[in-house]
């Protein structure tokens, strides 16, 4: 019995380490130093979004997109120094097989790439990592993504970086 | 008739104040009601509204417009000690006392994390833990934040130094 229950433990432990997202790692490796900022939101505050009265059918289709996200991670660090050589080293800790390169931006001297990972045909994760000479930022947004909302999503949480993804919606 | 006014208002105020806390923030004043350096306050919301209302923050003011109370205790990261609690044995009473994550954001060591205790008719507790280096500071608002303003505040705080 205790041998049943110790293979599930460590089913159970392997499982979370696989299904940990690309931002995680970071987080660990990162989570003590203090030149780094951190942001962490919830899946609860986008269940906020769930009964919000929006004034426009357009409003209600984003807020609904909101609500089915499930959280927000975002690494951040403002070094001229090494922002160059953690953008390298984001690509080298990102599990790439299971991500997919939805947008490549050059803008100016810095560099963003948005990348995305599919479940049973849904985006489940959309990971963005920028680097420029001056700062580096990895953000990671997980749940069920509506790809066809997500410029907008970026409009309502003023994330930078994500206003690139209204180039997408255009193109589309 | 001055002094039964009088009564009624201290009674009221006692009485509102009373009810505008959580049984957590509670459990926190008395845990450090007698320590000399904690410092707390409670007061309406008005206040601060019509300071923001002033300074044209109109943005900020509409998304805060329904806080009621704001309630707000320091304490020194010593006191802790002292009081031989921790801040983790206090966020397991948040829990019990059904405040949920909604946020955290780490900066140059400071930590700052949303909790909301929420409800169907909008009349909702949000607790905002600021951690630094020396003290704690728990703020309690009763009313409603419109979320989205909320959402803004995370990211927002990844853009101050840019």
């Amino acid at each position: 019995m205790k041998k049943i229950v110790a293979a599930l433990a460590m089913m159970v432990v392997v499982n979370g380490a696989f299904g940990q997202d690309a931002i995680s790692k970071f987080f660990s490796k990162y989570q003590n130093d203090e030149t780094f900022s951190q942001v962490t939101v919830s899946s609860k505050m986008f269940g906020l979004f769930t009964n919000m009265e929006a004034e426009t059918p357009e409003d209600k289709e984003v807020l609904d997109a909101i609500s089915k996200l499930k959280g927000l991670r975002i690494l951040k660090k403002d070094d001229p120094r090494n922002a160059r050589n953690l953008y390298k080293e984001a690509f080298t800790l990102v599990p790439m097989k299971e991500y997919e390169e939805l947008m490549s931006v050059r803008d100016k001297d810095r560099d963003i790439k948005f990348l995305i990972k599919e479940n049973g045909g849904k985006i489940s994760e959309l990971l963005m990592i920028m680097g420029s000479t001056e700062e580096f930022m990895v953000l990671s947004l997980f749940g069920e993504i509506d790809l066809k909302q997500i410029s907008r999503i970026g409009k309502k949480m003023d994330v930078k970086g994500l206003e690139h993804l209204d180039k997408m919606d255009k193109k589309n | 008739m001055k002094t039964v006014c009088t009564g009624v208002i201290i009674s009221l105020l006692l009485t509102t104040s009373g009810y505008s806390q959580s049984d957590s923030f509670i459990a926190l004043k008395e845990k450090f009601a007698y320590h000399p350096d904690v410092y707390s306050f409670s007061t309406s919301a008005f206040l601060g509204s019509t300071l923001l209302k002033l300074a044209g923050e109109h943005e900020c003011y509409d998304a805060v417009k329904s806080i009621k109370r704001i309630s707000v205790i320091a304490i020194p990261r010593d006191a802790f000690g002292h009081e031989d609690v921790s801040l983790s044995g206090f966020k397991k009473v948040m829990s019990k006392d059904s405040f949920q994550e909604l946020a955290r954001m780490k900066d140059n060591g400071d930590v700052i994390t949303f909790y909301i205790r929420s409800t169907e008719s909008k009349n909702n507790r949000y607790m905002i833990l600021v951690e630094d280096s020396d003290n704690v500071v728990a703020i309690e608002l009763t009313g409603y934040i419109d979320p989205e303003f909320l959402l803004k505040c995370e990211s927002d705080s990844t853009k101050e130094k840019s």
